[in-house]
């Protein structure tokens, strides 16, 4: 029998025992479902956009700056070019998502081999730890700038440079479950019967990862939008035309003054998906995770 | 005590090592001739062989490596492409500005954060409690532009009391400077007093579960006390930790606040050498915000022996 369903037989057992506490809890309940609703509707947006009747995410409208509105194209009018900023928002919210997204899953897949390797094999945990201090000690903003300066602003580079700087995290968190799991009666067991360790690493402690891991994903991705959306605000992050949440704030940070829904609108936009990942990654990490293992 | 920390000061030059390597291999990364996409099409070829001389393209890596350490070691990080300035000299003359506004930052994020972290924790599980998270995840959510902008908008734009933009250095005036730093240093404190709430509320809790906490409610002291005298020093340590993160963070993370309200500061340096090309310039910015936090963390691992004598055994052992 796995590991995988014992646990998830602890987890349920766990659900049941727990039911009466999160009854009287009820009211941490409502930001959860109302932050699982708004991440939905942004995906829903972002995949969709390109089936509805709309206009191109490139081409003007109507005149520049104006109000949101009544109609589909003007429900939340145009930027500055006059093009339709609900269209913008829409498409920029899958470049966003598909960039965070992409680059956590490439992160979390280097990160917990080498926290499986660090946390299992005593010496490699030296070598990994050293690279892993010095990949921290450039703030992730500065090594993306540094990588877009080098490599050139483009989707890839952006992609990329976002997964480095989240690999850090997610090997401590493996390393940290592994450690706890090393010397446990299961995987002892399975050495003992003649395991090779690679099976021991994939077989008896990787699955035992999944939950913690994937609860503080969520919070992660929260962190790389953040950093996303800081780069496109600068100019480097997700290159023109391309419509991105930063860059749209950006654009519209010159009408302050006298158009301020061009920068409130897509803050808010921004500002409810992030505050959704993490409202979300709390709830799981709550019931799944070990904690942040560092507040990058 | 001795292994530990030489073993920990081994560890932190690694690190030193490794980021200098990486930074100056970051030219050899660049597509293409180097020296002629820094200079552009209309360099001339002395200027470009100067430049691939001045950065020693053409000796082998190691050579190269062991030359830009010995600078390092010297305190040389070049000079400029552009304007032929020294490296240390451009960043030295921006960081007044860039610590002042990360130590308002700070100042705010402790000032506010410890009293809510306090307060939250004494009340654990009830609506001020429940209140409070929300209040820092939100708080932790919005990046510092987002925050920065609305500042910006509310009392710059709408109510004019503080400029938008610009920078009064302290030379000019002692309450113009304060007055230019006040919106950026906000912004920037409203993610660090989250995180410091955050981090003294669930250490608060767990101190508060223990055994001499209980007594000293049964020997009849009063909440205030108990809470203050008993329960916030213990409760300090993971604090302690979590300042050096910060200031560490503020070093590199004040970038976007000094770009969005035109700040000299070191991150604005950083932003103009990538737009002028500046590789040197770029190189040393990185390097100097790499040891800076190799730098806080080493003397966070130094002062934490010395607030938690615990410590010291644990690392002898």
């Amino acid at each position: 029998m796995s590991v995988w369903t014992s646990a998830a037989r602890i987890s349920r057992a766990a659900t049941v025992v727990g039911r009466g506490k999160a009854r009287r809890a009820g009211g941490a309940r409502l930001p959860v479902v109302l932050a699982a609703t708004w991440l939905a509707l942004v995906v829903l947006a972002a995949v969709v956009v390109d089936w509805l009747p709309l206009p191109h995410y490139d081409i003007p409208v109507g005149p520049p700056r104006q109000p949101p509105g009544a109609d589909a194209v003007y429900l939340l009018g145009t930027d500055e070019f006059g093009r339709s900023q609900l269209v913008r928002l829409m498409v920029g919210a899958r470049v966003s998502l598909a960039v965070s997204v992409g680059a956590v899953l490439l992160s979390i897949t280097a990160g917990c081999v080498l926290g499986l390797i660090a946390g299992f094999y005593v010496r490699a945990a030296k070598v990994i730890d050293l690279v892993l201090d010095a990949a921290l000690a450039v703030p992730g903003l500065v090594l993306l700038l540094a990588m877009t300066a080098v490599l050139g602003p483009d989707l890839w580079t952006l992609g990329l440079g976002l997964a480095i700087i989240s690999v850090p995290p997610f090997a401590r968190l493996a390393r940290a479950i592994t450690l706890s799991y090393a010397d446990r009666e299961f995987v002892v067991a399975s050495k003992v019967l003649g395991a090779r360790s690679v099976r021991t690493l994939f077989r008896e402690i990787l699955p035992n990862l999944v939950l913690p891991v994937g609860s503080y994903a969520f919070v992660v991705v929260a962190w790389l939008m953040v950093t996303e959306g800081s780069l496109s605000f600068l100019g480097l992050g997700v290159p023109p035309p391309n419509p991105s949440w930063g860059g749209s704030i950006a654009s519209g940070q010159g009408y302050l003054a006298t158009d301020p829904q061009l920068v409130f609108l897509p803050a808010a936009v921004l500002l409810a998906t992030i505050f959704a990942f993490n409202v979300i990654g709390d709830h799981f990490q709550g019931r799944f995770g070990l904690g942040r293992p560092t507040d990058t | 005590m001795l292994r530990a920390v030489t073993s920990r000061a081994l560890h932190l030059l690694g690190v030193v090592f490794i980021v200098s390597f990486v930074t100056m291999i970051m030219v050899d990364l660049i597509p293409g001739d180097p020296a002629s996409v820094v200079l552009g099409e209309g360099a001339t070829s002395e200027q470009l062989d100067q430049l691939r001389q001045q950065w020693n393209l053409d000796d082998p890596l190691l050579l190269r490596y062991v030359e830009s350490l010995a600078d390092l070691v010297r305190g040389d990080l070049g000079t400029s492409v552009i304007t032929n300035d020294s490296v240390l000299d451009t960043i030295l003359e921006r960081l007044p500005v860039t610590l002042e506004i990360a130590a308002i930052a700070l100042v705010i994020a402790l000032v506010v954060g410890v009293p809510l972290g306090i307060w939250t924790a004494s009340r654990a599980n009830t609506w001020v409690d429940r209140a409070g998270l929300l209040a820092t995840s939100l708080m932790i959510s919005p990046p510092a532009f987002l925050t920065g902008l609305l500042l910006a908008y509310v009392f710059a734009v709408r109510l004019h009391l503080l400029p938008v933009t610009g920078w009064v250095p302290i030379s000019e005036g002692l309450s113009d400077n304060l007055r230019s730093a006040l919106l950026p240093g906000v912004a920037l404190s409203i993610y660090e007093t989250g995180v410091v709430a955050r981090v003294l509320r669930s250490a608060m809790i767990s101190t508060l579960s223990e055994d001499y906490v209980f007594a000293a409610h049964a020997r009849g002291l009063s909440r205030t006390y108990v809470l203050l005298r008993h329960a916030l020093r213990p409760s300090l340590i993971p604090l302690f930790t979590v300042v050096g993160l910060i200031l560490a963070r503020l070093i590199g993370g004040t970038i976007i606040v000094e770009v969005l309200f035109a700040l000299p500061g070191i991150g604005n340096l950083l932003i103009t050498s990538i737009q002028s090309r500046d590789f040197t310039l770029l190189q040393g910015v990185v390097v100097f915000v790499a040891l800076g936090y190799v730098l806080v963390n080493a003397l966070v691992d130094v002062l934490y022996t010395v607030i938690d004598p615990r410590l010291r055994n644990r690392a002898a052992a």
